[in-house]
C-alpha cells in the first residue's frame, strides 16, 4: 500500500500553481528519499486553460490529474480522496506551499498517532497579509473549545489517515443559505468525534492571502459554519 | 488548633469590615495620577482656550476643558497647552510611564516655564532622578500602609517589615487564582482577597499569583549565583534577592523580549519587571516573542494579559509549548525551510520578524465574545426574548408579558438586553432569567455586535427567538437571518410607527420590517390595524400575510367588579362642573395642543391633565386656559380621581392600541378618543365616542358634549368597553394566541 496520497486542489490559480507543484515535488522527493512511497493527485475544479497548462507542465506525468465541475473546495478534496490509494492523505491548495520536511515529518507523526489529524507547526502567511499562525494542539494547554465555535484553528492542509477523510467527507459550501468554511466545519466535526488535531513540530505551510480567494468569497457572503 | 482557626475567622471578619467601610479601597488605590496636585495647580498651566481650539469635540460639548483633560484628555495623549509634545515628553522625561498625567509630571518635575524644551543632560538626569525618587517613595508609602493595616488587624507585621514590599506585589496578585486556591466565591471582593493574602499567606511565603513560577525562579537563582534558597520560601527569596536584580520569576516574561517588543522602554532605567507589572499590563504592551496578545474593547472585558498569565503562569505544558515555538521561531532550521520556500516563490519573505498569532489570544473580538459567554446563565432555554432595555415604556411592558407567558406555556425563557443597561421594572419580568449584554456590546462595531449576538444565539439554540424592539437583533436578523432560521423560529414584535416632524412614518415597522420579514416565522403586532397596514403596504399574498399576527396586549389590572362610570354618574350632581381627564406625553404624537384647543372651546368643562414632554421640546405652558389643571405624570392609576370625573379624552394623531385606553377601559371609563391606529379596535360607537384623526377641536368638543349629555349611554358604552377589554385583553386570550403561534411554528 502506498504510504501517502498527496492531493493538490487547484481552481484558477494560473501560474501560481507552478510554484505550488514545485514545492510539493520537493517535499515528495524529501520523503521518498527516506523511504516513503507516494501517490500524487491533482484535482482541477472548474479550472482554466492557464492553470491546466501549468499543472500539466509541472507534474509532467508524475501525478494523476482529475478534472471536476464542483465549483467547491470541499468537494474537490473529496474527489481527491476518492482516487487516493495511500494509507495517509494530505492536501495542498493550488496557490500554497509546503516546507520541504512536511511530508516526511507528518508521516512520522501520523504513523505514531494514526487516529489524529496533523497540521504544520505553523503557517507563514504571505501575500496580502503577512504573519505567523501557530497551529494549536487540541490536546494541549492552548486549545479553547469555545474558540472553535467562534473561528477556525486549523486550515484544510492537514495530514491524516485516508480513512478519516473517507468516513467524514467535506461538506459543500452553501453560500446561498449562508453556510461555508468547509474546513472549519470539518474540524468541528472531527473534534466532536474525539479526533485530535495536532501540530507536527518544526514544519511549515506557506499560505498565500490574496483577494478573490475562496475564503474571502465565503466571508463576503457573511457565511458561517453549519450549526450542526 | 481551634483557637488558631478562631483567630483567623475573627480577622477575616475584621477584613470584611475594612472592605465594607471602603477604607481598603483607599489604602489599596494606585498612586495618584496627578502626583498629589489639585485642579487649581493644574489649571495654572492648562490652556483652556488652546484645548478647545485644538479639540473641537471638547468645544462642542458642555464639559469644562480642564475637567475633560483631567478625566480623559491626558489619557488620550491630548496636549494641555500649545507646543507640549506629549509623546516626546512621556518618552524622554517620564520613562514611558503612561499611568501618570504628563501635565502633573511637568509641573512637579519639569522646567518651570510654559513649554518643555530640550535641555542639557545634567538637568534631564536630575528630573529623572527626582521622578524615580518620587516613584520609589510611593512604594514605601504603600508598604507602610500595608503594615499599618496588618497592625490594625492585630497581626504581627514584623515578619514582613524587612521585606522590600512594593506595589508590584499587588500587581502580581491574582484574585481569581486566590479564590480558586482558597475555595472562595465571587462574593469575596478582589480587595478583600488581597488583604487576606497579605494577612495570612504572604507571611507564610505563598506567592501572590501565577506570575511567580517557583521552578523557574529556583533555576534562575542558581544561574545568577544568588544565595541558596534553603528553607526559605522561594517567593520571599525572590522578593529579597531576585526582584532587586530584575530576575523574572515567570517563564512567560523576559526583560529581553519585553524590550524587543517595546523599544520606547530602552532608556527606562528602573526594573522592567516592575514596569510590566505596574504599567505594561494595563497599557496592553506586548511581552511574548512568540505570540501577540490582543485585548477586547468591551467595557468590562478583562485584560487579556492577566487572563493569559492566570491561565498559563503555572502550566508546565504551556511553558513547554511556548519554548518549542520560541526555539523554532529563531532557529536555523526555520530559516532554511523558509529559504527553500523562498526559492519556489520569492514572495515568501525570509524576514521572519512577523506578528505571530497563537489563537485565540491574537483576536480582540474573541476576547469580547469570551467575556460575553461568561455572562450567560446556565441551563437550556426554549425561548429567548431580546429587548433593547427595560425603561417604563409600553414595549418594555409587553416584553415582560411575553416572557412570563412564554415561560408559563412553553418552558424556560431567557431575556437578553442588547442596547442599554436600564432595568427599571424587574417586576414586569418576575423570575424570568435575564442577561444584560449591553455593556459587552457597547464598544464593538456593528459587525462585532451582530456576529457576537449570532454566536450567542447559536450557542443557546433556543426553539424560538422573539425580538421586542431590539435594534441590534433586527440588525443581526438582517445579517444572519438565513442561518438563524435554520435552528430557531424567529418572531418579531411591531408596534405603531412613529412620525417625523415632516409627518413621515418612522421606526421599526418602517425600517426593520421589510429587511427581516423573509426570515420571520411571525411578525406580531399589537393591533389588527398595523398588521393590515403592513400586509397591504407590501401586497403580501395570503400565505405570507398569515405570518402577520395581531395579539392584543393584556390589561395590567383585573377589570373592576363595578365599572367606575357608575360612581361617576352617581356623583355627577355633586360636581359643580363636568370634569375630564387627559393623560399622556406632551409630545407631538399625543396632541396636547389639541386638548388645549378643546378646553378653550369647552369653557364649562374642567380638564385635569397628567403628563410631561418626553421626546419633543416642552410646549409653552405660560398661557393655559383657566379650565386646565396640570399634574406631573401619574405613577399608578390609583393616583387618578377616576370616580370623581365624567370621562377621559384621548387626542393622539397616531398610535397602536395605547395601554392607557386598555387599562381605563378595563375599569369602565367613558372615553372620547381619536381613531388613531388601532384605537378603533377598542373604541367605536358602541364602546365610546370615536373622533376621526384630523378632526378639529370643535369636533372633539361636540363628541365630549354628546358624552356628557347622555349619562345612561355613558354607562352603556363604558360597560361595553369593559366587556371588550375583558374578552380581548386578558392574560388568557394572550396566552392562547401565543400558544397558537408556537404550535403552528412547531
Amino acid at each position: 500500500m502506498t504510504d501517502i496520497s498527496i492531493i493538490i486542489t487547484a481552481h484558477r490559480e494560473g501560474i501560481l500553481a507552478g510554484a505550488t507543484i514545485r514545492s510539493a515535488l520537493d517535499a515528495i522527493a524529501h520523503a521518498e528519499a527516506e523511504g516513503a512511497t507516494t501517490q500524487c493527485i491533482v484535482v482541477l475544479d472548474r479550472t482554466d486553460a492557464l492553470t491546466r497548462s501549468v499543472v500539466a507542465s509541472g507534474v509532467s506525468g508524475r501525478a494523476e490529474v482529475i478534472e471536476t465541475d464542483h465549483g467547491d473546495p470541499g468537494l474537490s478534496r473529496n474527489s481527491g480522496i476518492k482516487a487516493a490509494t495511500g494509507r495517509f492523505a494530505t492536501f495542498l491548495d493550488g496557490d500554497d506551499l509546503w516546507s520541504e520536511n512536511w511530508l516526511l515529518a507528518a508521516w512520522g507523526a501520523a504513523c505514531d498517532r494514526p487516529e489524529a489529524v496533523w497540521h504544520s507547526h505553523c503557517n507563514i502567511v504571505f501575500g496580502q497579509q503577512r504573519n505567523i499562525w501557530w497551529h494549536v494542539d487540541s490536546e494541549g494547554p492552548f486549545y479553547d473549545p469555545d474558540y472553535l465555535g467562534w473561528a477556525n484553528y486549523w486550515d484544510a492542509m492537514s495530514f491524516a489517515a485516508t480513512e478519516i477523510y473517507r468516513t467524514l467527507p467535506f461538506r459543500a459550501n452553501d453560500l446561498t443559505a449562508g453556510f461555508g468554511h468547509e474546513d472549519w466545519h470539518w474540524n468541528v466535526q472531527t473534534i466532536e468525534l474525539g479526533i485530535a488535531h495536532k501540530p507536527v513540530p518544526e514544519t511549515l505551510h506557506f499560505k498565500r492571502r490574496r483577494a478573490r480567494s475562496q475564503m474571502s468569497l465565503v466571508s463576503k457572503h457573511d457565511a458561517v459554519i453549519w450549526p450542526d | 488548633m481551634g483557637r488558631v482557626a478562631g483567630e483567623r475567622e475573627l480577622r477575616i471578619r475584621m477584613i470584611e469590615k475594612f472592605v465594607q467601610r471602603s477604607f481598603l479601597d483607599r489604602k489599596l488605590a494606585k498612586a495618584p495620577e496627578f502626583l498629589g496636585l489639585g485642579r487649581d495647580r493644574l489649571g495654572e498651566y492648562f490652556d483652556a482656550e488652546f484645548y478647545k481650539l485644538e479639540y473641537p469635540d471638547v468645544a462642542s460639548g458642555r464639559i469644562d476643558p480642564l475637567l475633560h483633560y483631567m478625566k480623559f484628555g491626558w489619557r488620550e495623549n491630548r496636549a494641555p497647552f500649545s507646543g507640549f509634545d506629549v509623546d516626546g515628553y512621556v518618552a524622554t522625561q517620564m520613562n514611558g510611564d503612561r499611568q501618570t498625567c504628563p501635565l502633573a509630571h511637568y509641573i512637579r518635575f519639569g522646567p518651570a516655564k510654559p513649554a518643555p524644551v530640550p535641555c542639557d543632560a545634567k538637568a534631564q538626569d536630575e528630573r529623572h532622578n527626582g521622578y524615580l525618587r518620587w516613584y520609589q517613595s510611593q512604594d514605601e508609602n504603600w508598604a507602610q500602609e500595608m503594615l499599618n493595616l496588618l497592625d490594625a488587624l492585630g497581626m504581627d507585621a514584623g515578619r514582613l517589615s524587612d521585606l522590600p514590599l512594593g506595589r508590584h506585589l499587588q500587581a502580581m496578585f491574582s484574585p481569581q487564582h486566590y479564590r480558586r486556591q482558597q475555595g472562595l466565591g465571587p462574593e469575596v471582593s478582589d480587595n478583600e482577597c488581597f488583604l487576606r493574602y497579605i494577612a495570612f499567606d504572604l507571611p507564610e511565603g505563598v506567592e501572590p499569583g501565577p506570575f511567580f513560577h517557583e521552578p523557574t525562579y529556583r533555576r534562575k537563582a542558581v544561574e545568577h549565583g544568588l544565595p541558596p534558597i534553603r528553607d526559605e520560601s522561594a517567593f520571599l527569596h525572590w522578593m529579597r534577592h531576585g526582584q532587586p536584580l530584575d530576575i523574572s520569576p515567570s517563564p512567560l516574561f523576559s526583560t529581553e523580549s519585553y524590550l524587543r517588543a517595546n523599544k520606547d522602554l530602552e532608556e527606562f532605567r528602573w526594573s522592567k519587571i516592575t514596569h510590566f507589572l505596574l504599567h505594561g499590563i494595563d497599557e496592553k504592551r506586548q511581552f511574548l516573542p512568540e505570540a501577540v496578545i490582543e485585548h477586547g474593547i468591551g467595557v468590562d472585558t478583562p485584560n487579556s494579559t492577566r487572563r493569559f498569565i492566570d491561565a498559563h503562569g503555572h502550566d508546565r505544558s504551556a511553558h513547554d509549548e511556548l519554548a518549542a515555538m520560541r526555539r523554532f521561531l529563531g532557529s536555523q532550521r526555520m530559516r532554511d525551510l523558509v529559504g527553500k520556500a523562498n526559492d519556489c516563490d520569492p514572495d515568501v519573505t525570509t524576514n521572519l520578524d512577523l506578528p505571530a498569532y497563537l489563537p485565540p489570544w491574537h483576536e480582540r473580538a474573541y476576547a469580547d465574545f469570551k467575556h460575553t459567554l461568561g455572562l450567560l446563565p446556565g441551563g437550556a432555554y426554549r425561548s429567548v426574548v431580546l429587548i433593547p432595555f427595560c425603561k417604563v415604556g409600553g414595549a418594555d411592558y409587553v416584553a415582560g408579558i411575553l416572557a412570563r407567558t412564554l415561560s408559563e406555556i412553553d418552558g424556560p425563557v431567557l431575556v437578553v438586553q442588547t442596547d442599554q443597561a436600564d432595568w427599571a421594572r424587574p417586576d414586569w419580568f418576575d423570575d424570568v432569567a435575564r442577561v444584560d449584554l449591553s455593556g459587552a456590546m457597547a464598544a464593538l462595531d456593528q459587525d462585532g455586535r451582530t456576529r457576537t449576538l449570532y454566536e450567542f444565539l447559536r450557542r443557546l439554540r433556543p426553539a424560538h427567538v422573539f425580538n421586542v424592539n431590539s435594534q441590534l437583533t433586527f440588525q443581526t436578523i438582517q445579517r444572519f437571518g438565513r442561518q438563524l432560521s435554520t435552528f430557531a423560529q424567529l418572531h418579531a414584535y411591531y408596534f405603531c410607527a412613529d412620525r417625523t416632524p415632516s409627518g413621515d412614518e418612522a421606526g421599526h415597522p418602517v425600517s426593520n420590517f421589510a429587511p427581516v420579514f423573509e426570515h420571520l416565522t411571525t411578525a406580531i403586532t399589537d393591533s389588527v390595524e398595523l398588521a393590515e397596514t403592513l400586509g397591504a403596504r407590501f401586497m403580501l399574498p395570503p400565505d405570507l400575510a398569515r405570518r402577520l399576527r395581531p395579539i392584543y396586549t393584556p390589561a395590567r389590572t383585573e377589570p373592576s367588579a363595578v365599572p367606575v362610570v357608575e360612581a361617576q354618574v352617581r356623583g355627577a350632581e355633586n360636581r359643580k362642573r363636568p370634569v375630564l381627564i387627559w393623560a399622556g406625553r406632551f409630545d407631538r404624537q399625543k396632541r396636547f395642543d389639541l386638548l388645549l384647543d378643546v378646553a378653550r372651546s369647552l369653557q364649562e368643562v374642567d380638564f385635569l391633565c397628567w403628563g410631561k414632554a418626553v421626546l419633543d421640546p416642552a410646549p409653552d405652558l405660560s398661557d393655559l386656559p383657566g379650565n386646565v389643571t396640570l399634574h406631573d405624570p401619574f405613577t399608578s392609576y390609583g393616583d387618578l380621581p377616576l370616580e370623581e370625573v365624567d370621562g377621559f379624552l384621548y387626542t393622539s394623531d397616531w398610535d397602536g392600541i395605547p395601554t392607557v385606553l386598555i387599562e381605563l377601559g378595563a375599569m369602565g371609563m367613558p372615553i372620547v378618543a381619536s381613531t388613531a391606529g388601532g384605537v378603533p379596535e377598542l373604541i367605536d360607537e358602541t364602546t365610546g365616542w370615536p373622533v376621526p384623526v384630523g378632526s378639529t377641536a370643535e369636533d372633539y368638543a361636540t363628541a365630549v358634549k354628546d358624552m356628557l349629555a347622555a349619562p345612561r349611554d355613558r354607562i352603556a358604552r363604558a360597560v361595553a368597553l369593559r366587556h371588550r377589554v375583558t374578552e380581548r385583553h386578558s392574560g388568557q386570550s394572550y396566552a392562547s394566541a401565543l400558544s397558537e403561534i408556537l404550535q403552528e411554528a412547531s
